[in-house]
């Protein structure tokens, strides 16, 4: 594994840190925490201190020293942790946020010297200490010129010698090979005041002998009796067993773990073997590999398991291809071939679960997103979260941030009023905004959510007319009026904030749902707030459709979509002017959309009860029945982007290859539906047979 | 004689390219090192020099501040530059 590959694992911890620090100050806001939450932050920030120290980031470290000290008095029961505390801790951790990213990026680190500045006070004024913030562990007597047993104490430290204590280092292979340089961690501990009083060079061959990868050199380091062990010990702490450490005066210098080497005739000179033989046993003790250390999880390289996943969605393709070409042939009825389909949808469901994440990762980045706001806005808002665990792939996740970050602003900046206005039409003075998750009929329902003023559809109707978006005579419904704040360049803030209000948002939000192949939708209600519904895919790779017959074309509507599919009794289809029809289901008109003039796929049926209708649902226009020849099967397929070999296409949301071979495109269900009813396809009656 | 000069950057990649460089300067008398350039140096460098210091006729090195600086942070000020090894200190 290279460097720059254990960095990266670096820094997939410290993102798992932060968000467990973050989970964990929530708790303690949210008056939920114990001694373990705590406990927990304190351990986060650490681990990041502690590699940081391993790959040499110096300013991450320094942050993090300090951050974790005030932790420590915090978990130690020394500075109470007060509702003032709490939010320089919030402030702290965003950050130490900042300094991962700058490590991570290698841009500048972030001005820090003011938080750095309000955790020392923090420190200093709970605990009642004057320590400077690199020395954070020294106490004094505090500013009480009375505290004769503090003066006495720091009088006899400095007249009586400081005992010291001593640690032993010794590097193995491993602590150099993992990308780590032991060096750092000597100057850590010559940070913390130790000083190195030996250098055990007896193991280091000569050079014809020497293995490049191989740590042969140990260290005593003499720490100063101010230094707790556990201190030391915590320099060591991210580089683990590839480095043995001894501690105190009597203890031995640790052996190296060094590979049996073979020593030929032309090398075997006497200076060579004395130091070799001397290791022999411990060289004997390596030789026996190590049981691997129990872990529940491992890390995989994302590039390795896109190839994985596109493997199986080729091996789902194949699959498909077999079964068509035996049914051609007239075998059918083949068990193993049962067998094959029942594995393939194994390995492509437990492929698609490793890429799968909770969305916790994205939720977790709203808490900061809202401090940030209450800053800028003066709008103290509560967060109520759930569905944290609901699990959806890594892609979707990671597309997910962006828009959700816009919906979070637009919540806190035009739905959520000032505490005054909440007070008035009495509401607590907080804001709140909830977040949820949950799987529903195989797709993930997400849901942002405002106790605000809601949407003023009479200011954004006339901002729509203003802006010319809609005709001054438009008649819409409260939903059309709603999706108007989509629509491009649509903006009702007063005044054009860096928060929102610039009108380029809302629009990019519904095209970022959009490329994911999701749709968004609006709950508002004046006074009560408003909630978007955002509706994803939970994986962009592999869905499941029905392949459906156009003229000469097969095409796929995805299963999500379907709600039935049904070939009409005369009399269930009714015309309605200009050649439109309208299908009656169980006493209710949807539009009717035959799908061959926009495929430009041959003559649509004479009527519809010559073809099969399919009733979708859709999120823009309800529901609608499309008209196809005939429904072929229904399959799993792999998702293929359209835009990467082609270009977008209205109405189409990607393609696939069917068992045949066959090129076949996927419908955009709900934006075809939408542009036919657009057209004049017909809107959806109620009630009119 | 053949000076081998190390790179600034002498980490455990440097190590692994420069082996052969020392292996093949043994036997030609005490080994030249110029480390005046170095700026950074990790454990692997540090254990070729050690051991360029025991093997043959010896070596001589010299440091750079930053090579000094970790000569002393590593107890190994002695080991790397005093006489006996032929190390010498470079203004």
């Amino acid at each position: 594994m290279s460097p720059e590959e254990i960095q990266g694992i670096f820094f997939a911890e410290c993102d798992e840190s932060l968000q467990a620090a973050e989970a964990g100050l929530a708790a303690c806001q949210a008056g939920t925490h114990d001694a373990e939450t705590i406990n927990a932050i304190f351990r986060a920030v650490h681990s990041i201190k502690g590699g940081a120290g391993a790959f040499g980031f110096e300013g991450l470290q320094g942050f993090t020293h300090i951050f974790e000290t005030l932790l420590s008095d915090v978990r130690d029961g020394t500075v109470p942790l007060s509702a003032r505390l709490l939010d320089v801790l919030l402030r702290a951790l965003d950050v130490l946020s900042d300094h991962v990213c700058a490590a991570r990026n290698g841009g500048d680190a972030p001005a820090d010297a003011a938080v750095l500045a309000e955790l020392t006070a923090a420190q200093a004024r709970n605990a009642g200490l004057a320590a400077p913030p690199s020395e954070p562990e020294e106490k004094d007597g505090g500013d009480d010129p009375f505290d004769l047993d503090s003066l006495l104490d720091s009088l006899g430290a400095e007249l009586a010698p400081a005992a010291e204590w001593h640690i032993h280092v010794r590097p193995h292979a491993g602590a150099m090979a993992n990308g780590s340089e032991p060096i750092l961690l000597l100057r850590e501990l010559a940070r913390l005041g130790g000083r190195c009083i030996a250098a055990d060079c007896s193991h280091v061959p000569p050079l014809d002998l020497i293995d490049w990868q191989a740590g042969y050199l140990g260290w005593t380091f003499a720490m100063p009796a101010g230094v707790s062990e556990a201190e030391a010990r915590e320099v060591f702490d991210f580089i683990g067993e590839d480095c043995t450490i001894a501690l105190g005066d009597g203890a031995a210098m640790p052996a190296p773990r060094l590979a049996p080497v073979q020593v030929t005739s032309e090398v075997a000179a006497p200076v060579a073997i004395a130091p070799i033989a001397a290791s022999a046993p411990e060289a004997a003790a390596a030789a026996v590999p190590a049981p691997p250390a129990a872990g529940q999880s491992i890390r995989i390289d994302l590039a390795k398991l896109d190839r994985l996943i596109d493997t199986v969605g080729e091996l789902v393709i194949a699959q498909a291809m077999l079964a068509q070409r035996l049914t051609n042939e007239n075998v059918t009825g083949i068990e193993e071939l049962g067998l094959l389909e029942t594995l393939t949808r194994d390995i492509q469901e437990s492929a698609m679960s490793i890429r799968a994440q909770p969305i916790g990762s994205v939720f977790s980045r709203v808490p900061r997103i809202l401090r940030e706001l209450a800053a800028t806005t003066g709008k103290h808002t509560r967060l109520e979260v759930s569905g944290e665990s609901t699990e959806l792939d890594k892609t979707v996740i990671e597309k997910l941030g962006e828009p959700l970050t816009h919906l979070i602003r637009n919540a806190v900046d035009h739905g959520i009023e000032s505490a005054e206005e909440r007070i008035a039409a009495g509401k607590p003075a907080e804001g709140t905004v909830s977040l949820s998750a949950e799987h529903r009929s195989g797709r993930i329902h997400i849901r942002i959510a405002d106790d605000g003023k809601g949407i003023d559809q009479a200011r954004v109707l006339a901002k729509a007319i203003e802006k010319g978006i809609v005709a001054p005579d438009a008649q819409l419904t409260r939903e059309e009026i709603d999706l108007l704040i989509f629509a491009p360049g649509f903006s009702t803030a007063q005044t054009v904030s860096n928060i929102s209000g610039r009108g380029v948002g809302m629009d990019v939000v519904r095209q970022s749902v959009k490329e994911l192949g999701g749709r968004i939708a609006i709950e508002s209600e004046p006074g009560k707030g408003t909630a978007f519904v955002l509706t994803l895919p939970l994986t962009l790779a592999i869905s499941e459709g029905m392949i459906i017959n156009v003229g000469d074309q097969a095409l796929v509507v995805p299963l999500a979509s379907v709600v039935e599919s049904l070939r009409p009794q005369a009399g269930e289809v009714r015309g309605l002017g200009h050649g439109q029809a309208m299908l009656n289901v169980r006493g209710r008109f949807i539009p009717v959309v035959p799908l061959h003039g926009f495929f430009g796929a041959g003559r649509q049926p004479q009527s519809a009860s010559d073809g099969v209708l399919i009733v979708v649902e859709t999120e823009a226009a309800g529901k609608a029945a499309l008209l196809v020849d005939g429904i072929s099967d229904q399959r799993q397929f792999v998702i293929k982007s359209l835009e990467t070999h082609y270009r977008s296409m209205e109405g189409v949301a990607g393609a696939t290859i069917l068992g045949d071979g066959q090129v076949a495109l996927i419908l955009d269900v709900d934006g075809l539906v939408a542009n036919a009813v657009a057209a004049g396809a017909g809107i959806p009656l109620e009630d009119a047979a | 004689m053949h000076t081998i000069i190390l790179p600034e950057r002498c980490d455990r990649a440097a190590a692994e390219a420069m082996l052969p460089e020392f292996v093949a300067g043994l036997g030609s008398g005490v080994l030249r090192i110029d480390g005046s350039g170095v700026r950074q140096c990790g454990q692997a460098m540090l254990q070729l020099l050690v051991s360029a210091r025991r093997s043959g006729e010896g070596a001589a090195i010299t440091p750079s501040p930053a090579l000094i600086d970790l000569a002393l942070l590593t107890g190994l000020d002695g080991e790397l530059f005093d006489d006996h090894g032929h190390g010498e200190h470079a203004a």
